[in-house]
């Protein structure tokens, strides 16, 4: 036996079969690594993923692009009162004409109607014919009523500032075509088990129509011949799943994909050493903040204000924020949405003497000299929680040294998101009120000053208790004025006294010294070489529809 | 020889039921799977109550949802809306009438996401083993012939080298030299992206796993080999063979590898089972759609039904195939009878 023959053999192999591999030059087929297959499509899964994927075949009544402006996509134009399509009636309730654009058809040739619109308003209202979030939408909409072949009119209950961001039609359910899910209805009594949802004869309404989903490797979607937007320059999308960071890198580097994007900030310098690769930024809509448990079971001391105070000062977060996500990234001033924040909003600025002159006053001392303050026997050492998320992690070992350098003990623990985040019955740790810091981000509504939740996470009957489980005010923030101003902001329609209130009730919040804002995360994309770059950069910013405007991306000349 | 398999399969039973329940509940008590959703402001408590009682989460661990796992549900009435009212009689029949129930994650029955990915596994791990065993017993024959020569040193040097490298550095590193360095192999991937997945394509797609899988599994394969083949090449029935004037191929291949051979079954007999339970590392790496990858995204979600069903799996396979080791000792080993 000769080793080094079949050394050779092995490598002349491989050089052969290497050899079918040459790729074909640039075509009109781009490939988007996805790191995160969804089992299945929106809305029978609420992974971002889903929803993101659906920005390429299913679009929705209107939408917002970068700079949250709002434009119509299957209506005619977005119903505001200035238009007359929305209208406050006697009883102070809104209600909303939602015109179809004419013409428009489903990917499988088929006119879309009302008669689509009222399916879908059926399957929201109906939460028994669908397992899917819904929102606030059933509590809120009075009736839906056909008004013509493509005029569809919602009545709601009581006045629906929010008609536009939070409490629409298509806000949680794709309008789904009637022509397709109406006979599964009827045969089954709903839809959870459609076929639909596995990528199967998927009918939608986008640039881009599903034609096949390689379960576990890709997804390829082709031209819709009966879409009327913009025609597609690129004929063939294909989402490549591949759920390993280093190998998205990895792909991207060897050109087997054309786009890579959420990465994590620390792998923005193995994306741009590629040559000819474009790494861009969008501006972040979720922040990571520091959460602290001030009333429901953790450590006494943070039950005063001025500790919780005393801990925000402790942490300098701009230049952990510089430092640990990036050059240029933004700070979370506050968990409501910046562009509702007044100018002048406050923020607790790194001053360690600050912290340590707060914890003296609310009397937490060093008394035995190892370095922890303590009151009354009691140790301030309190227990840290965050996800595996490498970032978080990072952070927590950052903040246990400043807060460290002011008296304060921590002890960390990196847990999985599953048991963080569980409910109170299944004893997830943030429910039960079982740590004394996390850190996590929570989205909010970033277009409206309210968040239809608000009271799930930070009213006074959010706290979950035994008795009461339902709630995820695991902090156990209360102040019944925040709760009364919650409820003012969700029906005010005048946007003047709206902002009022609701900056009323940002103040209060931020007085809590509950949540203290560490960063917004920037979602990364990283281009291959041979594409358009403005186009790309013209991609949407909230939480689904990063890719709202595929439509527009074109081979470089 | 038929009371003896008879025995072992029916000492087997107690074995795998102990493990499906201590699985089962161990798995229960291990996090919230609806946890992404209860985390996710779409979804209201009324939503998430709802799921809750669709997927029988609503009823308590024990005894309703343990006997719904054993014996199914379609014979009492259940409340599927979480309203208290009870609404109909339920679907699942329990893993005892072989019915493992429904993904959590997938909202499909749990034999039909096993039987997309177990063939990929099985012809991953399958190729992978075949080109472990044809590796170590050439490398492990060929340093056993020269021992203590440079080229046994060498090959020595390289086992230990290869074996304590952790899987997913050694496929990182494979795949920094020959996809992203030399560009010969694909990075990840069952099929290129773009055009036919032919059987050259596959096979070229295969061959970064196979290595990754193979090397560490061939370090330690062919050391076994080397050590019995050495005991074996000088014990007297070989020396006996040489002096009747056999050649050196057929003492080597017919007398010495075949009772060398004996601790190569044990090591198979224990690693076969685990083909089935697909490379957890490199099928994450390499983007494969097997059993490993499917068990970490089940682990991952708390997809209680799949993890419980990997699990027993796995176990009944380690059953079998050490049923089949002893056989197969008896074959090579005419000293050993099962009685």
């Amino acid at each position: 036996m000769n080793l080094a023959r079949i050394v050779g053999v092995i490598l002349a192999l491989m050089l052969t079969l290497s050899a079918f591999g040459i790729a074909s030059a640039q075509d009109t087929t781009i490939i988007i690594g996805w790191e995160q297959e969804p089992p299945l499509l929106r809305p029978r899964s609420s992974l971002t993923f889903a929803s993101l994927m659906g920005g390429f075949f299913h679009r929705d009544l209107w939408d917002w692009n970068g700079q949250l402006e709002i434009f119509p996509v299957m209506v005619e134009s977005v119903p505001t009162f200035e238009n007359g399509l929305a209208r406050t009636l006697a009883n102070g309730a809104t209600q909303v004409d939602i015109v179809l654009k004419e013409g428009i058809l489903w990917s499988d040739g088929a006119p879309i109607t009302s008669a689509d619109l009222e399916f879908t308003h059926m399957i929201m209202m109906n939460p028994a014919t669908l397992t899917a979030g819904r929102g606030s939408y059933p509590d809120i909409v009075e009736s839906g009523e056909v008004i013509d072949e493509r005029t569809f009119r919602l009545t709601y209950n009581a006045p629906a500032p929010d008609y536009l961001v939070a409490d629409y039609l298509s806000a949680n359910i794709p309008i789904l075509p009637a022509h397709v899910f109406g006979p599964i209805l009827e045969a089954s009594g709903n839809l959870d088990d459609a076929p639909q949802w596995r990528g199967i004869d998927y009918v939608g309404y986008g640039p881009y129509v599903l034609t096949e989903w390689a379960v576990g490797q890709q997804v390829v979607m082709d031209k819709n011949p009966n879409w009327d937007g913009q025609e597609p320059a690129i004929d063939r999308v294909i989402l490549r799943f591949i759920t390993d960071t280093a190998q998205m890198t990895n792909a991207f580097a060897n050109g087997e994909i054309d786009l890579a994007f959420n990465f994590q900030d620390s792998l923005v310098p193995q994306y741009s050493a590629v040559p000819g690769a474009e790494v861009f930024q969008t501006p972040g809509v979720y922040g990571d903040a520091v959460w602290i448990n001030m009333g429901n079971g953790g450590h006494p001391a943070l039950t005063d204000v001025r500790v919780r105070e005393a801990i925000a000062h402790a942490m300098d977060r701009e230049t952990m924020a510089q430092q640990l996500v990036g050059p240029g990234v933004q700070m979370a001033l506050s968990w409501f949405s910046s562009a509702f924040l007044p100018e002048d909003h406050p923020f607790r600025e790194y001053n360690p003497e600050r912290a340590a002159q707060l914890l003296d006053e609310a009397g937490w001392i060093d008394t035995n000299g190892n370095g922890i303050r303590d009151k009354d026997g009691v140790e301030m050492i309190l227990r840290f929680f965050t996800t595996t998320r490498q970032v978080r992690m990072d952070y927590q070992v950052v903040i246990q040294e400043q807060l460290r350098a002011v008296g304060i003990g921590t002890q960390l623990f990196p847990v999985p998101a599953t048991i963080l985040f569980a409910d109170y019955l299944e004893r997830g740790i943030l429910d039960t009120g079982d740590f004394d810091l996390a850190i996590f981000a929570l989205s909010s509504n970033p277009l409206s000053p309210y968040s239809g939740d608000t009271l799930e996470w930070f009213g006074c009957d959010g706290i979950p208790t035994p008795e009461d489980p339902a709630g995820s005010n695991g902090w156990g923030f209360c102040n019944p004025r925040f709760d009364e101003l919650n409820g003012m902001v969700a029906v005010e329609v005048d946007p003047v006294r709206r902002l009022e209130l609701a900056r009323e009730q940002f103040q209060l919040f931020y007085e809590g010294a509950f949540w203290h804002g560490l960063y917004l995360r920037p979602t990364w994309y990283a281009l291959a070489p041979g594409w358009e770059l403005e186009p790309v950069k013209g991609v949407g910013t909230l939480a689904a529809n990063w890719f709202n405007n595929i439509e527009f991306w074109a081979p470089s000349m | 020889m038929g009371p003896y398999l008879l025995r072992r399969l029916l000492q087997a039973i107690p074995l795998l039921a102990i493990i499906a329940v201590l699985v089962f509940f161990l798995i229960q008590a291990s996090g919230d799977p609806l946890a992404e959703e209860a985390a996710n402001p779409r979804f209201t408590q009324a939503d998430i109550a709802l799921m809750r009682a669709r997927l029988g989460l609503n009823e308590p661990l024990f005894p309703h949802r343990f006997i719904t796992w054993l014996i199914g549900d379609d014979w009492r009435l259940r409340d599927y809306t979480g309203d208290g009212v009870l609404d109909g009689y339920g679907s699942q029949r329990g893993i005892l009438r072989g019915d493992f129930g429904e993904s959590y994650r997938f909202k499909q029955p749990v034999g039909d996401l096993v039987a997309l990915r177990l063939p990929n596994t099985i012809l991953l791990g399958s190729s992978a083993y075949i080109v472990t065993i044809v590796f170590s017993l050439i490398v492990g024959i060929y340093a056993s012939l020269r021992p203590y020569t440079l080229a046994d040193n060498a090959l020595t040097g390289f086992s230990f080298f290869t074996f304590s490298m952790p899987i997913f550095l050694i496929a990182l590193l494979l795949v920094q030299i020959f996809a992203v360095g030399l560009g010969w192999l694909p990075v990840q991937g069952m099929c290129p992206a773009r055009g036919e997945c032919t059987t050259v394509e596959r096979a070229r797609h295969m061959i970064l796993p196979i290595m990754s899988l193979s090397l560490i599994s061939i370090a330690s394969y062919s050391r076994y080999i080397r050590t019995a083949m050495l005991e074996t090449i000088n014990s007297d029935y070989v020396r006996t063979a040489r002096a009747k004037g056999l050649g050196e191929r057929r003492v080597v291949s017919l007398h010495a590898l075949k009772n060398a051979s004996l601790p190569l079954v044990t090591l198979i007999g224990l690693d076969v089972p685990l083909i089935l339970s697909g490379a957890v590392v490199t099928e994450t790496i390499f983007g494969w759609n097997g059993m490993g990858k499917l068990f970490i995204d089940s682990l991952t979600f708390n997809d209680s039904p799949v993890i419980v069903f990997f699990v027993l799996l796995v176990a009944t396979a380690v059953v079998v195939f050490q049923l089949i080791t002893d056989i197969i000792y008896g074959w090579l080993d005419p000293r050993v009878r099962i009685q």
